[in-house]
């Protein structure tokens, strides 16, 4: 179920409705049969992966702590993934594809698998059992994400390696349909068991509670990616109605609906017709839809965390924010603090601080730094594409700190204003370089955005003058926006505001939306 | 305790509120509304204080830019040519100028030929017959001499068709969209912006949802489909045309296609004998394939569809013909 479409915005009314009726574990339950319900609308066989993660990552959470649960708990919690999967089989119909019998086999393995691990890892030492758990979690998280997302792609890999070495495997590979939002909730999962072992969080002792925190219907599919401790204790207390929920809520929801529907969507026309394979570009094209193409992006997942802010704002829980103003960064480690901000944090919590971070020789601290981000390259899908965007933005973090031109330039401290615009200048012509890599659809294509670049070309038919036009009017508008929540460090803050400003800032976000030519565009992240 | 509505919530219902009402008072006649698709009663001529007459547009889209007497001079051959893009005069890449459309060009002809003519460009990009017959119905008043109908098989009519009786619907996606000055803005943003300062192909435009995209595919089952409408709501505009002694010009339109070799071949789907089978008592048929044919075709489009003004010419030439030839002409 798409955020931009009415069907959600009923749904998410329909459930604000019923949730402040109820006392707390009603709303647990509603919350949870709602986020099944969201996520199943896409395809209902997937959420027997959610339901096993969230059964692994809450014995596991338990098991780190030594919390043991008895055995037939486990293993009738476990089998609620292949009675789901049973379930898509019975009623499975043309839409609703039926699922395999091996697949049901797999998931009837599983409650066994798990019962045996988990005596298993009982009967271990302390140091032994909590290290267990928490590989456990790890891996099946990873290998979950790994075979859904990456198979196809490694598999394609190999196989064209193996006919340019005159090898040819002679195989069928099957599809694997990559599920939304599975980078998502696996990542969140796994932050939950490091951060239970580090005991930087509490483990969840209800279940309910658990499936709720981490099937949690509005960043169940493109994050945020939270943190137990930042979320889980708001599943854990009633909150109380307040008019402010109402407020904030429905503000959050009318700028991200402003950003995906105004910015990204009438965006989507010039970078698509740039990015278009049929398309001959020249440098204006090159650099038009390159530019559409930042602001797509940025309009698209900013308006979608916005959104599910919003929509958790309404039921009382508030949720991190993932973008500030990140087009105004100065360099690229401001650009990651403040470009999806919940990952950029979760590969340095999980990723680069164990690999050594800062904390070790300067060439150990790039190769951490290059692996990070050649893992955030990859983890937003399966392309050499995204691997070459990590690389390239792994480069620039070396870059800024090896010129100390750059480094200066990154620096806020005692900055002249013309110092800061020249760095947000620079930064920002490194990050379209970057998303030109990012968009690209294969290697072959970025040759000729970079080759149109260099050299020029024929361009097409339309020209790129009258798409600098459409720009403006739709990035002004934002800008604005921008300009007046700028103070407040937070996008869509717009309490400090006079309320007339307020007005005027609500009426022209409305009349944007209202006057978008519908395009229907999905949410990019959604294949993230 | 704070207000469950805001004030800022409230001044926003309130300038709204007050924007509509300007807008129904001093705009509504020039609404013709792009959610009513060419079905309005006005659908797109204006009429003037000093008996001229304006084309704007029809269905929220554009007719190109004229302005003529109300009623013809004594003497005056009014030549009215409805149809799509084709007629309009688009190149594959912008519009030409409407004097390079055949259209105007068959007027030009006739005026070479020592005839007072004007030739009423009132083809609309992505009109089929059903709507064509809408604007044929308003046009009739203004007494035409003739009337050339451009013939196609695919438009956009369906699609317009149906959401125009969605917008009629209870759906909330269409409230907003029940304002004037909300129907007029997103007007403006569509025909001035979206149009000049967006690339139209990758943009889906009025197209929404996979059933409009089912019924917009060249498939076999919709070329059939599209064939039967067309005849039929072309028997409807040639009835109405005969109702007023109106002669009518069939123009079938053909396009290149091309083979599974690679090679380009100029095909009209089987309009020609398909007018011909149906109309060839009450109309003049016009065949482009037959014009084009034996030429060196190509270089008369400028894509797959549309024409060059070499084509246009051909096109007008041929038409003038007919028109001179025919009895009222010579009378």
């Amino acid at each position: 179920m798409s955020f931009v479409s009415w069907q959600y915005l009923g749904f998410l009314a329909l459930i604000v409705l019923i949730y402040w009726q109820i006392p707390l574990r009603g709303r647990l339950t509603l919350l949870l049969a709602g986020s099944y319900f969201f996520y199943g609308v896409w395809d209902a066989r997937f959420l027997a992966l959610l339901m096993t993660s969230t059964t692994l990552d809450f014995f596991c959470g338990l098991g780190i702590v030594g919390k043991s649960r008895p055995l037939l708990m486990v293993v009738g919690t476990a089998t609620c993934p292949f009675l789901s999967l049973l379930l898509c089989r019975v009623f499975s119909t043309e839409v609703q594809k039926p699922v395999d019998f091996w697949i049901l086999g797999l998931a009837l393995g599983f409650p066994l698998f798990l019962a045996l691990f988990y005596r298993f890892l009982f009967h271990m030492k302390e140091v032994d059992r909590r290290k267990g758990f928490l590989l456990l979690s790890i891996l099946s998280n990873l290998a979950v994400l790994v075979f859904f997302k990456y198979f196809n792609f490694f598999a394609a890999s190999l196989e064209g390696l193996g006919t340019q070495m005159g090898f040819s495997f002679g195989w069928t590979l099957p599809h694997v349909i990559l599920p939304v939002g599975i980078s998502f909730y696996t990542f969140q999962s796994i932050a939950y068991s490091v951060d239970v072992y580090r005991g930087k969080a509490q483990p969840s002792e209800d279940l309910l509670t658990f499936a709720s925190y981490l099937s949690f219907f509005p960043q169940l599919v493109a994050g945020p990616i939270e943190r137990a401790k930042d979320l889980l204790p708001q599943f854990e207390v009633p909150m109380k109605w307040d008019v402010t929920h109402l407020h904030q809520g429905c503000r959050l929801i009318l700028v991200g609906f402003f950003k995906k529907v105004f910015v990204a969507d009438n965006m989507a026309a010039l970078a698509n017709y740039a990015f278009d394979n049929s398309t001959s570009l020249n440098r204006g094209w090159a650099v038009l839809g390159v530019l559409a193409f930042a602001f797509q992006i940025y309009g698209d997942f900013s308006g979608y965390t916005d959104i599910a802010r919003g929509s958790a704002q309404l039921l009382g829980i508030r949720l991190k924010m993932n973008f500030r103003f990140p087009y105004f960064a100065r360099g690229p480690s401001d650009f990651w603090r403040r470009w999806h901000i919940t990952l950029s944090e979760w590969f340095r919590d999980y990723v680069y601080i164990p690999l050594g971070g800062n904390r070790c020789s300067n060439r150990r601290m790039i190769i951490n730094l290059w692996v990070t981000m050649l893992l955030a390259g990859l983890w937003h899908g399966a392309s050499w594409t995204f691997v070459l965007w990590g690389a390239f933005h792994g480069f620039l973090l070396w870059l800024y700190r090896a010129v100390p031109s750059l480094r200066i330039l990154e620096e806020e401290n005692k900055s002249s204003a013309w110092k800061t615009c020249t760095a947000i200048f620079v930064m920002f012509a490194f990050t379209l370089i970057g998303w030109a890599i990012f968009r690209s659809n294969n290697l072959h294509q970025l040759n000729d955005w970079f080759s149109a670049l260099a050299h020029g070309g024929a361009g097409p038919g339309f020209p790129w003058q009258k798409g600098v036009v459409w720009i403006l009017i739709h990035i002004l508008p934002l800008l604005g926006l921008q300009a007046a929540t700028w103070k407040q460090r937070d996008e869509a803050e717009m309490g400090h505001l006079h309320w007339g400003v307020r007005s005027v800032l609500y009426l022209v976000m409305w009349l944007g939306i209202c006057t978008t030519v519908s395009m229907n565009y999905e949410f990019i992240y959604f294949q993230f | 305790m704070r207000a469950w509505i805001p004030k800022s919530v409230v001044l926003v219902i309130v300038l709204v509120f007050g924007a509509e009402v300007i807008t129904r008072y001093f705009f509504a006649q020039s609404l013709t509304g792009r959610f009513d698709y060419g079905f309005h009663p006005t659908a797109g001529f204006e009429e003037n204080m000093d008996e001229s007459i304006s084309l704007i547009k029809a269905g929220g889209r554009p007719f190109r830019p004229q302005t003529y007497k109300m009623l013809p001079e004594p003497g005056m051959f009014r030549i009215m040519v409805f149809g799509n893009s084709v007629p309009y005069g688009y190149y594959g890449n912008g519009d030409a100028p409407i004097d390079e459309a055949y259209p105007a060009l068959i007027a030009h002809h006739l005026r070479a030929e020592g005839k007072k003519a004007e030739g009423w460009n009132l083809a609309v990009g992505g009109y089929g017959a059903r709507r064509v017959n809408v604007l044929l119905q308003q046009a009739v008043r203004y007494k035409p001499g003739f009337v050339v109908l451009h013939v196609h098989l695919w438009s956009n009519d369906e699609i317009n068709e149906r959401r125009r009786h969605e917008f009629d619907g209870w759906h909330p996606k269409n409230w907003f969209m029940k304002l004037m000055v909300v129907r007029r803005l997103y007007e403006a943003k569509n025909e001035r912006l979206f149009r000049k300062y967006a690339p139209q192909t990758t943009a889906p435009g009025d197209i929404s949802g996979m059933e409009n995209r089912r019924l917009e595919a060249p498939s076999a089952e919709n070329l059939a489909r599209w064939k039967d409408q067309t005849m039929e709501w072309t028997a409807k505009s040639i009835e109405l045309c005969r109702s007023q002694s109106i002669p009518i010009i069939l123009v079938s339109q053909a396009s290149r296609f091309r083979d599974s070799t690679g090679k380009d071949f100029l095909d009209e789907q089987g309009l020609d004998s398909e007018l011909k089978m149906n109309f060839g008592k009450s109309a003049e048929i016009v065949s482009m394939k037959k014009i084009f044919d034996g030429k060196n075709w190509e270089s008369l489009y400028t894509d797959h569809v549309h024409l060059t003004k070499a084509g246009h010419d051909l096109l007008a030439a041929e038409i003038m013909k007919i028109v001179l030839s025919s009895s009222q002409t010579k009378r």
